[in-house]
């Protein structure tokens, strides 16, 4: 059941200079799927044209088949900066999606601090964002896309400015709360081991065209030895 | 610690050299006091409460004209910050009136509201209303774009963007424009007392001036001086707490 169809989608900023041309992609729902391509081949602005923070030029994209012509409160999108608010705890970060919407519950901020824990930042959650380093960070914009309990999760590169060791763990933490949420997730990514860890198919993006796709027939909840295994190599 | 120690050794040096000075070249009292004679009638105005109510009322229009200022400009930054096409039509006219230097215009405002406290605060807060528009233009327009496209995609409305992360955004620039702003208000208040005051610091010194009075004058300068530092570091007391989440440096 595709939960996310993008039908020849193509978007330019001025005539001539397309930026993404031509997609077609029909996505299943929970599923988990890696966009890949080097910098500058469009993957960000297919991003936001799902997103709806663009309008396409021309084709369109359909969530639910209700069409995606504005931002939704069931999509989140995680940044390739953490943009946390500087002056917010890091809680009142988390819960912003909601706080600008509706008044506050208490089971609001239980499930913040939930989230904060399943990221295994809970201590950090009355802390303000000065004090966090990157990588934790990272992990307050993945709870604050989480908060709102989305269908579809579009997440742009967000590990990319981190180190090795932390991008492995947020990789594994993260995967592990999509899959118990079944959230549809696009991830956006110039890492390969990385898509093939995380994914269930990787789409190769090049010049604004989608190449084509690669199932990954690794189960999912892959653990760090299937990082090392061949199938990964 | 020893950066105070030495700051203030230093005042006890030029207070030295000002006393030995006036000795050595025996230069009139009319012209340069000494700082004991200061130090005396200082003492005397203060104690005797002849200097009280000039102190009340320049704090008063001083600290008068800065909330307008800094409140009329703010508002009208964020106003201009928001509505380009208005801001785009009044830009020009922005500029030339912070050409025009506002003290100028005391006669005029004479004119209009007599002598007094009324001429005073208005002076003043006209000088202020220009640092909080500028700042808070600038401040505004210098939202991180990451940070806009955040709130785009959380639906956020305009006037929540403008309240939750602009202003929050802008903060450090728009309060560098009251610190500058406050320290105006004070040269304001003192020099809008010379054109249009009966009483208040700057009506004492040209009181003073009447009767040659350098001592008087000094002592006047030093508590003026007093004056706005205990009120800028009021403000900067301020900007520090609201600013205690924020990172070094202004961009944000």
């Amino acid at each position: 059941m595709s939960i996310l169809r993008i039908e020849n989608v193509s978007f330019c900023y001025s005539p001539g200079n397309s930026i993404v041309e031509d997609i077609d992609w029909d996505i299943e729902a929970g599923s988990f799927q890696c966009l890949l391509g080097r910098s500058g081949c469009g993957k960000t602005t297919l991003l936001k044209l799902v997103a709806g923070l663009l309008a396409p030029k021309s084709g369109a994209a359909y969530l639910q088949t209700r069409l995606i012509d504005a931002p939704r409160a069931d999509v989140s999108f995680v940044f390739q900066t953490p943009t946390l608010l500087a002056w917010s705890s890091v809680v009142d970060n988390v819960l912003l999606p909601i706080s600008l919407h509706r008044t506050l519950r208490d089971d609001d901020q239980d499930a913040a601090r939930y989230l904060l824990e399943s990221l295994r930042i809970g201590a950090y959650a009355e802390r303000f964002p000065r004090a966090l380093s990157g990588g934790q960070q990272s992990r307050v914009a993945i709870a604050r896309a989480l908060i709102t309990q989305p269908e579809v999760m579009l997440i742009d590169e967000p590990f990319a400015a981190l180190d090795a060791i932390t991008r492995e763990e947020l990789q594994a933490d993260f995967s592990l709360l999509c899959q118990d949420r079944g959230t549809t997730v696009l991830f956006v990514t110039h890492d390969i081991s990385e898509a093939v860890y995380l994914a269930d198919d990787v789409a190769i993006m090049e010049g604004g065209r989608l190449h084509h796709t690669l199932p990954i027939s690794l189960a999912r909840l892959r653990c760090d030895m299937a990082r090392t295994s061949t199938h990964c190599v | 610690m020893s950066a105070r120690i030495t700051s203030f050794a230093l005042l006890l040096v030029c207070l030295g050299v000002w006393e030995l000075s006036c000795r050595l070249f025996e230069i009139s009292e009319l012209v340069i006091p000494r700082p004991f004679a200061v130090g005396v009638v200082l003492f005397d105005g203060l104690s005797s409460g002849y200097l009280w109510p000039h102190i009340w009322i320049t704090t008063v229009e001083m600290l008068l004209g800065l909330s307008l200022g800094a409140m009329f400009g703010f508002l009208s930054g964020v106003v201009l910050a928001e509505y380009e096409p208005l801001r785009r039509m009044l830009w020009p006219y922005v500029i030339a009136s912070q050409v025009v230097p506002k003290l100028a215009l005391g006669p005029l405002f004479i004119v209009w509201f007599g002598f007094g406290l009324t001429s005073t605060v208005v002076i003043t807060a006209l000088i202020c209303f220009f640092p909080l528009l500028e700042n808070t233009l600038t401040g505004l327009g210098r939202v991180d774009p990451h940070k806009q496209e955040l709130f785009r995609m959380l639906r956020a409305t305009r006037w929540q963007t403008l309240v939750r992360l602009k202003i929050p955004a802008g903060l450090p620039v728009i309060l560098a424009g009251l610190r500058v702003a406050t320290v105006l208000s004070l040269v304001g208040a003192v020099v809008g007392e010379f054109l249009a005051g009966q009483t208040g610091l700057g009506a004492t010194i040209i009181a003073a001036r009447g009767m040659m009075d350098s001592s008087l004058m000094f002592a006047v300068f030093f508590i003026i001086t007093a004056l706005g530092m205990c009120v800028y570091q009021i403000i900067v007391f301020a900007e520090s707490w609201l600013l205690r989440h924020h990172p070094e440096g202004s961009s944000l």
